[in-house]
């Protein structure tokens, strides 16, 4: 059986596509010439903990990175190097005592991969809890990412944090100018956004318990408070153990599952079915024992979901209440039960399971609401009993945040930069300008191997920037436009 | 003669980890590093450059690598006589991980075991990441690691979201008439979706992770709107009938994860299942009509169709029915099982196709625009750009021959696939005769 329609065919026949565009190349069919007088070589070395040894010219210094200028093929490129990356930087006599003067006008992000020195352990009489507190804000997939997560985890960890806190609060808002900004409605889900979860869910669902075993302890106790949970981050508090709502707290917006995909019916019912069974297993990681009726009910409006009581515990069935002791949560959302316009407005629809305070609590799956974070901790009895060893998690997440803001402003600088860049004039000129533009392409590339599964690719895209296949700018595709432009340089006559 | 050595030094660990409850690498028959600070690191040297030297120690079991300045750091170093010098700058350093792993003959009564990954989080899919031919390759490895007596455990550990349905009939062939044959096969599933689940269907034995999932495997040709349909869907259902009798599974079972057949089971007192096609027969409803099924460990478990749970190695040892098994290989931070040398060499497999994968666009697009531009140019100034061209055509290259199944996915088969790059290499060797 042949599937020519396959991912990895379509990349072929990209290529083969590719295959018939012009050369879009300088015309003068002349030899290549490396040019001499390309860059002068600086003085300064910088040895690289992989071995590399580069000869060439400090260009500025902070205190987690080096700029630095070398050449290739007598084709000058700047670089910037985080300094965890450094062995050593031999300073060559041209270079100002202490190296270049730290950049000032664009700042680099702060480095997650810089390594500082490690706060030290929290020290706590040993009967009292560690736990560290994590607040998720934000956009999901942006603010709220793999990447500050596993290192907000790493580092609970190294302070041997026996409980983590998450509060999580994600922004759940239309997309749109700062002006028009508002909170999405119910009707609107996000389903799609599990994959992503999934990579955060890997973090705290596979990679914390590994990271404390390889640390000889017991995997945290983890706990979600949740006061905003919508889209992809409704899917964290699904696969703790113990979640505590906000008297706000709601958890859904992804009841589109049986709806946002179009084709033939057995193909839709195995995307759906996968999908599903997926989303399945990792609210069993909760070990409510009605993982898949809660599932069902917040990701599939047709299904009917109702609540009983048996020896007072709740139990969670499939059909329509029997009995005034029973409770519908979702209906059919066929016809006259399809939400209105006044259910929509007022939260109070049911084709879809929202969990809120009341009916997770009815449930049994939130353990109790709580206003404030001081609520929260006596109820996990934190308040006197333990000790609060997560400021460098907290920080983490924080660094993040303001990180990508600033990141996206210097983004959007480099790419008009790169844009700006004319190659015209004499050969030296054009050769300028060439290696500009490698410079600028070089330091978006650096960026976005940090930044950029934070980055938000419907800023980037209209901008020009390629997107790959997983949402994140494509570095392959700008690797191949630096080729270029050093191939048209090679080909360029004086 | 290294390789006695490093047997030797290998041996005296072994010893050493028996004797000692927080074990450093043993003094004997090792390099010393000695800091300024007075501080003592032992171990082997591995790297000696630029004015640096690495040390590789192991604490409490775990290996990790030192580096120091010898000029600002190091007060003395003492080699280990019997250990050589690390290789100057120039040379390939030695990689200690490839250091030939000696095992221990078996004890009495020892059962060895290795994990297998098939597919990871990131790259999973069959055909491209999951391949026959890198089990099929590593089979003499595994026969070193855990032996060749029939009491070895092989646990395939399966994370993958499906992928070429060409590659299902080749890897239940290799664990059914290869691995079957030499070792206990099992397979433990955190996700095994479409092709992954059909390739697996072929192990008697399947165990879940709490998460895990299996199932959805109707197949389609890439875009929703086309399912396999006709003659080839009744050949695929042909092709699982089959191969769900090597597993020992209902054929049903299979039908409800292709075509939307409703399923429902009764577990009967004396323990087995009886299935039902449809979905009110039975007591436990297992696919409802209209739905393509996938198991999750509670469903799979209630219907039997998996042995157990188990998120651990320490849980799967018990769900196997041992007390212990020796996992071989080494331990990593962050991977929950030993990394043995076949386990190692599917890491590496999928690492090299991700690389290539991720290149293989820039790299048919740099052979093409190399190639374009030598055509532009007089003969005698073609050289350089053809050397490119052929650079790149090598990578491409090496890449089919790292993982054949490329050869087939982006060219149709092997045959395809030479004949394309023969034609290359006639329009190279004609450009640069000019």
């Amino acid at each position: 059986m042949t599937r020519r329609n396959s991912p990895v065919l379509g990349l072929l026949s990209g290529l083969l596509a590719g295959a018939m565009v012009p050369l879009m190349l300088m015309p003068a069919p002349a030899a290549a010439q490396n040019s001499t007088a390309a860059s002068k070589k600086g003085t300064d070395v910088l040895i690289l903990r992989k071995g590399t040894v580069l000869t060439g010219t400090i260009e500025s210094e902070t205190a987690t990175a080096v700029k630095f200028t070398s050449d290739y093929n007598g084709l000058p490129f700047t670089t910037e190097y985080p300094k965890t990356d450094i062995l050593e930087i031999k300073r060559g006599a041209a270079a100002p005592a202490g190296g270049a003067a730290p950049e000032q006008a664009t700042p680099a992000p702060a480095s997650l991969n810089v390594k500082v020195a490690e706060d030290p352990p929290v020290e706590a009489a040993s009967d009292k809890t560690r736990y560290a507190y994590v607040t998720l804000t934000g956009v999901f997939g942006q603010g709220i990412s793999q990447s500050p997560i596993r290192k907000a985890m790493k580092d609970a960890v190294s302070q041997r944090a026996q409980v983590i806190v998450f509060e999580l609060e994600n922004t759940w808002e239309q997309r749109g100018g700062s002006e028009t900004k508002e909170e999405k409605r119910d009707i609107e889900a996000r389903f799609d956004e599990f994959h992503r979860a999934e990579e955060i869910l890997d973090v705290i669902g596979k990679e914390l318990p590994d990271m404390a075993t390889d640390a000889g302890m017991e995997p945290p106790r983890v706990v979600f408070w949740v006061r905003r949970a919508m889209g992809g981050a409704a899917f964290f508090p699904l696969m703790s153990k113990e979640v505590y709502f906000h008297p706000e707290g709601r958890v859904g917006g992804i009841g589109n599952l049986a709806t946002m995909l179009k084709g033939h019916e057995r193909v839709v019912e195995k995307q759906i079915s996968l999908r599903l069974k997926r989303a399945v297993g990792w609210a069993h990681l909760s070990g409510y024992p009605y993982a898949e009726d809660l599932v069902r009910a917040m990701t599939q409006d047709w299904y009917v979901c109702s609540v009983k009581f048996e020896n007072g515990r709740p139990v969670l069935f499939e059909g329509l209440p029997t009995n005034p002791g029973e409770e519908l949560l979702t209906d059919d959302a066929k016809e006259g039960n399809r939400d209105t316009i006044d259910q929509i407005a007022r939260h109070t629809g049911n084709d879809v399971l929202i969990l809120n305070e009341r009916n997770a609590k009815l449930i049994g799956f939130s353990k109790g609401t709580v206003e404030t974070k001081s609520e929260l901790l006596a109820a996990l009895r934190l308040d006197r009993a333990g000790v609060d060893v997560g400021t460098r998690s907290e920080r983490d997440m924080t660094d993040w945040r303001t990180g990508l803001d600033r990141t996206m402003a210097r983004v959007q600088e480099l790419w008009r930069e790169y844009a700006e860049v004319r190659v015209e004039g004499d050969w030296e000129a054009r050769r300028r300008a060439r290696s500009t533009q490698i410079q600028k392409l070089e330091a978006l590339k650096a960026i976005f191997r940090q930044w950029g599964e934070g980055l938000d690719p419907y800023q980037l895209a209209p901008l020009g920037i390629p997107i790959g296949g997983d949402g994140t700018p494509d570095l392959a595709i700008i690797d191949n436009w630096i080729e270029k432009i050093r191939m048209q340089q090679q080909l360029d006559r004086r | 003669m290294n390789k006695i050595i490093r047997s030797l030094r290998a041996m005296a660990m072994a010893l050493a980890a028996i004797t000692a409850v927080c074990v450093t690498t043993p003094s004997a028959l090792a390099d010393k590093v000695t800091l300024k600070d007075g501080r003592v690191f032992e171990g082997q040297i591995v790297r000696e450059e630029f004015g640096y030297v690495w040390i590789k120690t192991t604490v409490a079991g775990v290996p990790r690598e030192e580096m120091f300045s010898v000029d600002r750091d190091v007060a003395s170093l003492e080699r280990d006589s019997a250990t050589p010098a690390p290789a100057a700058a120039a040379a390939t350093p030695a990689d200690p991980e490839d250091a030939e792993e000696t095992l221990l003959p078996k004890k009495p009564g020892e059962v060895r075991g290795v994990v297998l990954t098939l597919g990871d989080r990131a790259n999973n899919m069959v055909g491209v990441y999951m391949v026959a031919n890198v089990l099929e390759e590593v089979i003499p490895l595994l026969e070193k690691e855990i032996g060749t007596d029939h009491t070895g455990v092989v646990v395939m550990r399966i994370t993958s979201g499906g992928g070429y349905g060409m590659e299902v009939q080749k890897i239940s062939d290799a664990v059914h008439n290869e691995f079957k044959k030499r070792w206990r096969t099992v397979a433990w599933i955190e996700t095994a979706i479409s092709a992954a689940a059909m390739s697996a269907h072929c192990f008697e034995e399947i165990y879940f992770t709490t998460n895990g999932n299996y199932g959805a495997c109707t197949g389609f040709y890439g875009s929703l709107d086309r399912p396999v349909e006709g003659l080839e869907l009744e050949e695929s259902l042909a092709q699982m009938e089959r191969i769900s009798s090597r597993g020992g599974y209902d054929t049903l079972i299979m039908r409800a994860m292709q075509i939307q057949q409703p399923l429902s089971a009764t577990v009967l007192p004396t323990g087995e299942v009886k299935w039902y096609g449809d979905a009110t027969s039975g007591e436990i409803v297992v696919n409802r009509a209209g739905e393509i099924l996938t198991f999750d460990h509670v469903l799979a478990d209630k219907v039997k169709f998996s042995r157990g749970t188990a998120d651990t190695l320490e849980e799967l040892t018990t769900l196997l029915g041992y007390k212990e098994i020796n996992w071989v290989g080494k331990k990593v931070p962050g991977v929950a099982w030993p990394i043995s040398r076949a386990e190692k060499r599917q890491m590496d497999f999928r690492k090299q196709v991700k690389s290539d994968e991720d290149n293989l666009n820039s790299w048919y697009n740099l052979y093409q625009t190399n190639l374009g531009v030598a055509q532009g140019m007089p003969p005698a100034q073609r050289g350089p750009w053809l050397g490119k061209a052929r650079s790149f055509l090598d990578k491409i290259k090496n890449m089919i021959r790292n993982n054949p199944a490329f050869a087939r996915n982006l060219f149709g088969g092997r045959k395809e696939f030479q004949e394309w790059l023969k034609e290359q290499e006639r329009i190279i060797a004609e450009l640069a005769k000019k």
